[in-house]
């Protein structure tokens, strides 16, 4: 877990970033004092701070040098700006990353998880989302990609992961073939509808071979969704 | 002005002159003694010599000021019409403080227009960021449900995200020799990164990109700037193929350079639109039917290109599709004009 200072003057955008940071394990502190955020900054003495550009009073790149003076923490800055300036900029003010706006959540996890990692070293700053995920008795371990239930266990390959990751993070309702396709897509590997289909049967044979028999369930012209309970319909196609 | 159009010029004085002589010779013949042919012919030499030295004195004292107006015709409309040097005349003086005028308020003119222009763009560049930040806030609300009406939100938030970076390319490009920094590049790590980077649009029209590339093709060109074009392609790409299709993008080394090319299996485009696709403001009988954009982005691909000294070509088949093909050259030298439509030379060296 570590403690991360959201330095964001638009209050939604700073929730909406506490919040999906917290879901993943970080204890995220959101700025209120922009007149004096070093002060601020002391106090809350964070692991790594997300630093918009565009601050009222003084910019992101000021209050950078500033934080500077007092700790090496990680910096990622968030900017508008998607040009060169602004990234030479932020480096040059002593940041360690940044993300564009529009940003998605995603991207600034993974951000902040490789910032930390670069930091304080492989474990000391990987969050929850490498943790463990379970529901009603089935249990996925992303570290070992590998799935238990009721005291067996089988090794998935990395899309079998994903798919069971994001079913299980649903706990029980209905995650979409869109929203599938999302976790699958891969910064090598693009994935269409077919390889969704392959992988959902790949994932339920494995399932089956821990005793879960049509856990995944196929909600026609929506997705699917995950009951380990509940026996349900058997292989699709 | 030529010794002939100098001489020209004083065609009058020199009838007038010749007019007084030859009254004054016929008064003195008249009513005072008459005149021999030879003492008239003596007075009228005198008489011309003095011309002569009259006109010539004239002649050499303005002809520093009439070579400098010479000078400057002959460069033509671009050359600075004031101040004009030694002006030796009170007319010469009158001319050239009236041109000293006239074209210090054109300059006027001219600076507070480019400063309007400026303004503009920097409002434009503001404004377009100033939006960023509540178009984040929706796409990330809309990214956090998983229904069908919140990908409708996300759908038409990316499609403002879209139109205002090229709200801000087109305004950037204005000043693109300030903005434009080559360097060697991966071009299939680029088209990588832009294809995920349009992931949702991807998903949510059913349409699956393909990578046809070896492991790494570098070629020089601005990153930043290409994938600006590199989305407009892959936008375009996604919006008219069809559910289940796939959008191929091919990267090749090519003699020089490298090829990058987008294939939709999209509706095509129809012959008579083809040769109009990069004209700013053009809508084609796609456009419409699919109530697309403004014709701003195809424009803004092309004229990206034309800047890095890269080639965009389209190519189509009705009913089939289209391929969008980019051609870089790796070795030139990008000479760039001063920003105005002269756009890029390319030089080998």
């Amino acid at each position: 877990m570590s403690r991360i200072f959201i330095v964001e003057d638009e209050p939604k955008l700073a929730a909406a970033l506490r919040e999906h940071l917290a879901r993943y394990g970080h204890e995220a502190v959101t700025a209120r004092r922009f007149d004096d955020l070093k002060a601020e900054f002391v106090e809350v003495s964070p692991d790594l701070v997300l630093l918009d550009v565009n601050l009222p009073w003084y910019d992101g790149f000021y209050w950078c040098r500033q934080f500077r003076t007092v700790s090496t923490a990680p910096i990622v800055f968030i900017t508008a700006r998607g040009g060169d300036m602004d990234q030479v900029m932020a480096i040059e003010n002593g940041g360690d990353d940044y993300v564009v706006k529009p940003f998605s959540l995603e991207l600034v996890t993974a951000k902040v998880r490789a910032a930390l990692r670069r930091a304080y070293g492989e474990y000391s700053g990987a969050p929850a989302a490498d943790a463990a995920v379970e529901h009603e008795g089935l249990a996925y371990d992303p570290h070992r990609l590998e799935a238990s239930f009721a005291g067996r266990r089988t090794l998935l390959s990395r899309n079998e992961g994903l798919l069971l990751e994001a079913l299980l993070r649903a706990r029980g309702r209905v995650v979409r073939r869109a929203s599938l396709l999302q976790s699958l897509w891969d910064d090598e590997q693009f994935v269409d509808d077919n390889t969704l289909t392959v992988n959902v049967n790949r994932l339920r044979r494995k399932l089956a071979a821990l005793g879960l028999d049509g856990a995944v369930r196929t909600v026609r012209g929506e997705g699917y969704a995950l009951s380990p309970g509940t026996g349900g319909e058997g292989e699709e196609r | 002005m030529r010794p002939r159009d100098v001489l020209l010029d004083q065609v009058p004085l020199v009838l007038a002159y010749a007019a007084a002589v030859a009254f004054l010779l016929l008064v003195v013949h008249l009513g005072v003694a008459p005149l021999t042919w030879g003492e008239a012919g003596y007075v009228l030499l005198l008489s011309l010599v003095a011309l002569a030295v009259v006109l010539g004195v004239d002649a050499a004292r303005k002809a520093r000021f009439r070579r400098e107006v010479t000078r400057r015709l002959a460069l033509g409309p671009a050359a600075v019409a004031a101040p004009l040097p030694h002006p030796a005349s009170r007319e010469q003086r009158a001319l050239s403080r009236l041109l000293e005028g006239s074209q210090a308020a054109a300059a006027r003119e001219l600076a507070d227009l480019r400063r309007v222009a400026e303004e503009h763009r920097t409002f434009v560049d503001m404004w377009v960021h100033q939006m960023k930040t509540p178009l984040n806030l929706i796409q990330l609300a809309a990214s956090r449900r998983d229904d069908a009406a919140w990908d409708d939100v996300e759908e038409e938030a990316e499609r403002l995200s879209h139109g205002l970076d090229l709200m801000l390319a087109a305004a950037r490009l204005e000043r693109f020799e300030l903005d434009y920094r080559p360097v060697e590049t991966d071009l299939v790590a680029l088209a990588r990164s832009a294809l995920n980077e349009l992931r949702g649009a991807f998903i949510r029209a059913e349409v699956y990109p393909r990578v046809e590339a070896p492991a790494e093709v570098r070629s020089v060109t601005d990153p930043k700037w290409l994938r600006v074009v590199l989305r407009q392609l892959l936008t375009n790409a996604v919006r008219y193929g069809p559910a289940g299709s796939s959008v191929t993008v091919a990267v090749a080394p090519a003699p020089g350079g490298a090829t990058l090319s987008v294939t939709d299996s999209g509706p095509g485009i129809p012959p008579e639109d083809l040769p109009r696709v990069f004209d700013r403001f053009f809508t084609g009988a796609n456009g419409r039917a699919y109530g697309a954009s403004p014709g701003m982005g195809l424009h803004v691909a092309a004229e990206v290109c034309r800047r890095m000294g890269h080639e965009l070509a389209l190519s189509s088949r009705l009913g089939e599709g289209t391929t969008a093909t980019v051609r870089l050259r790796s070795a030139g030298v990008h000479l760039l004009g001063d920003g105005t439509r002269r756009g890029a030379k390319v030089t080998e060296v």
